[in-house]
């Protein structure tokens, strides 16, 4: 392909590992940031995706959109078991079960010897590229973008908003959790199945609770309710990430700081709920939406 | 019966430092409704400075202990000063992202400066055995200091809580902090004072832990600091003697489990537990349902 | 007339407190009623119950000849009533025209598909419900304001956009939870003149909470009386008005 021959193996790699965050940024977001669960597992959902793909290449020889897409539905379906009786609870409490459930799925994995147990699966064929990755990513965001800015979407705002006044505004609140959390972790199986074909090699560590806090902190960071924000934290943060690669535990001091400096003096993030392009490129193709701009 | 025994008082141990590090996360909790994820660490920095004390400045177990826990209080009062303070009136997640960061923060700065192997305690006192039961049922006696120590400490607990006039404040805030600032109680010193207890608590169980286990480590609060977090809301998170109850049942759980399942069970009781109470009752078992007023 | 909404010996205690006791109350289409009361007479708890955020104790609630005991409450939303809060629950961080354009969500005209896929039809529904919304706002004069973050609407148009979101839903009973409350005199008259005008407008049944005496009286043509949790008189105003029972609750309370 040309763009081997073009870009150096260590910018691909940026280019590629951006892409995933932007996926794993994205989906989490429209879970946290849009309808408000705080949901701090999302690694979880990223191992079922890629766990579930990679056997999918492994083992069966499946061609890779075959793999991918049995990841994100894997992913997807653990979004609906969890997803079911957990978001009944509120803040810290949802927070600390999608915690243990995440866990939870880490621990199973490492003690099944088909899933390659603790040592992890290796000799996943390479099948992520720059054109797969980018593709994955263009999609993620359209999908999410174009549900955010429906009345569907807009019901999961309401939910984040005021939970009570949405239900008694017929608002099936549950449903709307339920289906936000779905797509979330069908998203970050993508991301997960992504990964998988592109390191080669995953084990049940990679999806630890720091992943799902890189993750939470690129949402946090861009600004909840705001996919621009995910966009752009992501690529800073990936960027950040592998510059300090070399100082792992300076690194995660360093996020540790920035991320209790944002916390205190700028909560709303990056962006805060504002989409600059999205505004801007409905101002530009003069949309019939025209003063009626959804600003989600 | 004495393999049942033997697992109880082992598991009476563990729960003990469970109940110890439990009461801080309940306290705070109780009172400012918050997740103190922090506190796991501020249990492994109590058993860094018992380390110091005795490595360095060459303190015997008592003093070792009251060092530490000093040592941890003033921790405790300067990560809310900072960290916590400014956001009470934050929204929720972004005081528990916080409250992440500074866990993070706490472990890897000291994992920087420290390095991450685990250090050994020297020889506090001798270590000795004894038998109970005719020889069937063992019991070392630093079980015996660590549930010493835990029963005198929540006797002292309960006592400032019921019995002095900061325990009433500390009761009243975290009923009310509106009504009980207008009664003119000092409510960031209560808070302030919440902090220390607790983390001088965490700070006895992580001497006691780093002497009973003999491994002092950076990342040693994660573990232990999430199954006193279960302890605590097993318990009902917010409810003292619910944490002291939680941690108690949960090492004894997970003791049992060990011994008579396998040891490899012993950590995913903690998240079992921890899952069944959530879906089941969220409150804890002494805990009570509130809703929210519409 | 038809009743459109019974309740038979309506009740709920929270532990040893009986809350509400007993209440029978008849709406009939189409009336503007009033539901007053001391302070903690469970005047809200009353509305909490109608709309299925509480599960009664005791009794039934009938909504246009069937039971709504047990339903959720955005399932009791989309039979047909609706309400507006004691403290206000707009959504803080939307615009005003995206309040109402959710409580719309009830009859959007196209699913999820529509809108990830962005077929035509996602497109007009949304067109439909945007006008439909924006003429709303313009009846309840707030499509001035369409745009604008709804927490930063002053106080006054705050509660008139929480009564057009209600409204948007196409409710047939509207409950209103002191709607007045912090107005001055001329908000509450215009908010009388509002209230009137909706009723026949929108053809709804209306029934309120309110602590203002000088509204209940002018507008509402019947009224319930709840003290603890009882309801100890119904009737036309000039009837509360005079009725000793009524006076001794509110005084006896030193109100």
């Amino acid at each position: 392909m040309y763009s081997a021959e073009i870009i150096s193996p260590f910018v691909m790699l940026n280019l590629i590992i951006i892409a995933i965050n932007i996926i794993l940024a994205v989906s989490l977001n429209l879970v946290v940031g849009f309808t408000g669960q705080f949901s701090i597992g999302h690694a979880g959902f990223m191992a079922l995706g890629a766990y579930a793909s990679a056997i999918m290449s492994l083992n069966f020889n499946a061609p890779f959109i075959v793999s991918l897409l049995v990841g994100a539905i894997v992913a997807g379906i653990g979004g609906i078991i969890i997803g079911i009786p957990t978001l009944r609870l509120r803040g810290d409490y949802l927070a600390i079960a999608t915690l243990g459930l995440a866990e939870i799925i880490r621990g199973v994995i490492t003690n099944i010897d088909y899933l390659g147990g603790a040592y992890g699966l290796m000799g996943i064929p390479q099948r992520t590229n720059w054109l797969w990755a980018f593709g994955c990513m263009l999609v993620t965001v359209l999908v999410i973008k174009n549900f955010i800015q429906s009345s569907h979407g807009r019901a999961c705002i309401s939910v984040r908003e005021n939970e009570i006044a949405a239900e008694a505004m017929g608002i099936n609140t549950t449903k709307y959790k339920v289906i936000a959390f779905t797509m979330g972790s069908f998203f970050a199986g993508i991301g997960g199945a992504l990964l998988a074909h592109y390191i080669t090699f995953i084990e049940p560590n990679a999806f630890n609770f720091l992943k799902s806090f890189d993750i939470l902190v690129m949402v946090v960071l861009g600004g909840q309710g705001s996919l621009t924000g995910s966009v752009v934290a992501a690529i800073v943060l990936t960027l950040i990430s592998t510059f300090l690669q070399s100082l792992a535990e300076l690194r995660l001091i360093i996020y540790a700081i920035i991320l209790i400096l944002v916390m205190l003096f700028r909560p709303q993030g990056l962006l805060g709920t504002h989409e600059l392009s999205f505004k801007l490129l409905q101002r530009k193709r003069g949309v019939s939406h025209g003063s009626h701009s959804a600003d989600a | 019966m004495n393999e049942f025994i033997q697992q109880l008082i082992n598991g009476i141990s563990v729960g003990s430092i469970y109940a110890l590090i439990a009461l801080g996360y309940t306290m705070v909790y109780g009172i400012i409704k918050l997740i103190n994820f922090a506190h796991g660490d501020v249990y492994m920095l109590g058993a860094f400075a018992g380390l110091y004390a005795t490595l360095v400045l060459k303190m015997s177990f008592v003093p070792a202990l009251i060092f530490s826990m000093i040592v941890c209080a003033i921790l405790g009062i300067i990560i809310e000063r900072l960290a916590y303070r400014p956001l009470r009136n934050s929204p929720k997640i972004v005081i528990l992202i916080t409250a992440i960061g500074v866990s993070l923060f706490l472990e890897y700065t000291t994992m920087f400066f420290l390095g991450p192997q685990p250090r050994a305690f020297p020889e506090v006192f001798k270590h000795a055995s004894y038998t109970l039961l005719g020889g069937k049922v063992t019991i070392s006696n630093q079980e015996i200091l660590i549930i010493a120590v835990t029963v005198i400490l929540m006797i002292l607990l309960q006592y400032i809580v019921h019995n002095t006039k900061i325990g009433k404040a500390m009761r009243a805030v975290s009923y009310d902090m509106q009504a009980a600032r207008l009664m003119g109680i000092n409510v960031d010193t209560t808070i302030s004072i919440t902090f220390a207890l607790g983390s001088a608590l965490a700070a006895a169980a992580g001497v006691l832990v780093g002497i009973y286990y003999n491994k002092v480590f950076p990342l040693m609060g994660i573990m232990f600091g999430l199954k006193a977090f279960v302890s605590a809301v097993l318990g009902g998170i917010g409810i003292i003697p619910g944490a002291m109850a939680g941690g108690f049942i949960l090492g004894i759980t997970e003791s049992l489990v060990s011994g008579y399942g396998s040891s490899l069970y012993r950590d995913p009781v903690a998240f079992v537990i921890l899952i069944i109470i959530l879906l089941v009752k969220p409150s804890g078992l002494f805990g009570k349902n509130v809703r929210e007023k519409v | 007339m038809a009743a459109i909404l019974q309740t038979h010996s309506l009740g709920i205690s929270f532990g040893g407190l009986k809350a509400v006791q007993d209440l029978n109350l008849t709406l009939n289409e189409g009336d503007l009623v009033g539901l007053i009361g001391p302070n903690g007479a469970g005047k809200t708890t009353v509305f909490n119950l109608l709309t299925g955020i509480y599960l009664p104790t005791t009794g039934d609630i009938i909504f246009k000849g069937e039971s709504i005991v047990g339903l959720k409450p955005y399932q009791i939303a989309a039979k047909g009533i609706t309400r507006t809060f004691q403290n206000i629950r707009l959504f803080g961080e939307l615009s005003v025209l995206e309040n109402v354009l959710i409580a719309r969500h009830l009859h959007v005209p196209y699913n999820m598909m529509h809108a990830i896929f962005r077929v035509g039809k996602f497109y007009q529904g949304e067109k439909e419900m945007r006008d439909e919304a924006y003429e709303l706002l313009k009846i309840m004069n707030l499509a001035h304001k369409a745009e604008e973050k709804a927490k930063n609407l002053p106080y006054g148009e705050q509660r008139r956009l929480e009564i057009a979101r209600a409204l948007a839903t196409h409710p047939s009973l509207l409950l209103l939870d002191e709607p007045a409350a912090g107005m001055n005199p001329r908000e509450t008259t215009e908010l009388m003149e509002l209230i009137g005008f909706i009723r026949s407008k929108f053809n709804v049944t209306i029934l309120l909470i309110e602590h203002d005496m000088h509204l209940v009286m002018n507008i509402c043509e019947q009224i319930y009386v709840l003290d603890y949790g009882v309801n100890i008189a119904h009737g036309t105003p000039e009837e509360i008005k005079n009725n000793p029972r009524v006076i001794e609750a509110y005084l006896g309370e030193g109100a």
